[in-house]
């Protein structure tokens, strides 16, 4: 972008009408690049989030945005979320079962049938057997928030060529 | 593809500890956890600069999860959340000093297994240098 201006009082009175123009432009891109963002990072985490299927029915929680005085959030709320989102957790001396896990290695999630005896499963990285008492962490809001960091600059870019071209 | 885990399980197993650790893996362990632990885990590591084949940078995330129960420090009673917060405290010091990580998350996590232990998470962000093997935010 480029502007042609004549030196002089006449002049600098027009740059400056333009630049309180861009001014006012500017402040609408940051308010639409905020707006969109926030529906990106809910539409993102909603993709992620688990169905209510895949966990027994158990309640997946809700996605959605708000505008606030700092700018816009993303909100992952629900009773089970933040299990969904960190896992159950590890179960330590005086909560693990006394029989030998490595005999139920091949376990998996057992879809409510396990009770209060947890679960086994085989750790990705290592393959060893590990044994908890409930779900591992998907992650659905980390996952969502590096997605829309990496959407970021695609949407500054479109928003400001939007306004100014 | 370089990771920390060890490294920082390595650094935590050094770190000195007003509070016996009595659990320090890279995972959930294979045997029966005793409390307090702390458990590492790797939870991202993205490529950011590739050049001729050869991974220059990456962004590593690290969760630490710390695990306590109500115990006696010194013979006094110490609720478990004041335990998981000293060694948080400790632990932010000690990865802060040797590699300059990024703490992202530092919160109370719900834990429904028994009320008596506390859940505490860490997460820190890391950029490594894979050539030189440096790490900076």
């Amino acid at each position: 972008m480029s502007k042609r201006i004549l030196l002089g009082n006449e002049g600098i009175r027009e740059l400056m009408a333009e630049l309180s123009q861009v001014n006012n432009k500017l402040s609408k891109v940051t308010e639409t690049i905020e707006k969109e963002t926030a529906e990106f990072g809910a539409k993102t985490l909603s993709g992620l989030a688990p169905s209510s299927a895949q966990y027994d029915g158990n309640y997946s929680g809700d996605v959605s945005f708000n505008k606030t005085p700092l700018g816009y959030e993303v909100i992952y709320e629900g009773e089970q979320v933040a299990y969904i989102e960190f896992g159950t957790g590890l179960m330590g001396q005086g909560l693990y079962p006394e029989s030998d896990i490595t005999n139920k290695a091949n376990w998996s999630y057992d879809r409510g049938g396990h009770g209060n005896n947890g679960w086994a499963y085989t750790d990705h990285r290592t393959g060893e057997p590990c044994y908890s008492y409930g779900m591992i962490g998907e992650k659905p809001v980390y996952r969502a928030l590096a997605q829309t960091r990496q959407e970021l600059p695609i949407i500054v870019k479109r928003v400001l060529d939007e306004e100014f071209n | 593809m370089k990771s920390l885990t060890d490294e920082i399980v390595v650094v935590l197993t050094d770190t000195t500890y007003p509070i016996v650790v009595k659990t320090i893996t890279d995972g959930y362990p294979k045997s029966v956890p005793l409390y307090p632990a702390i458990i590492v885990n790797e939870i991202d590591n993205i490529s950011t600069m590739t050049l001729l084949k050869e991974e220059l940078y990456s962004k590593l995330t690290y969760d630490i999860e710390i695990y306590a129960k109500d115990m006696l420090v010194d013979n006094v009673p110490t609720s478990s959340k004041d335990v998981v917060k000293v060694l948080a405290g400790i632990i932010d010091t000690s990865l802060n000093e040797e590699y300059g990580l990024t703490r992202r998350v530092a919160s109370i996590l719900p834990y429904n297994v028994d009320t008596t232990v506390t859940r505490y998470l860490l997460r820190y962000d890391v950029i490594l240098d894979n050539k030189n093997e440096i790490t900076f935010r």
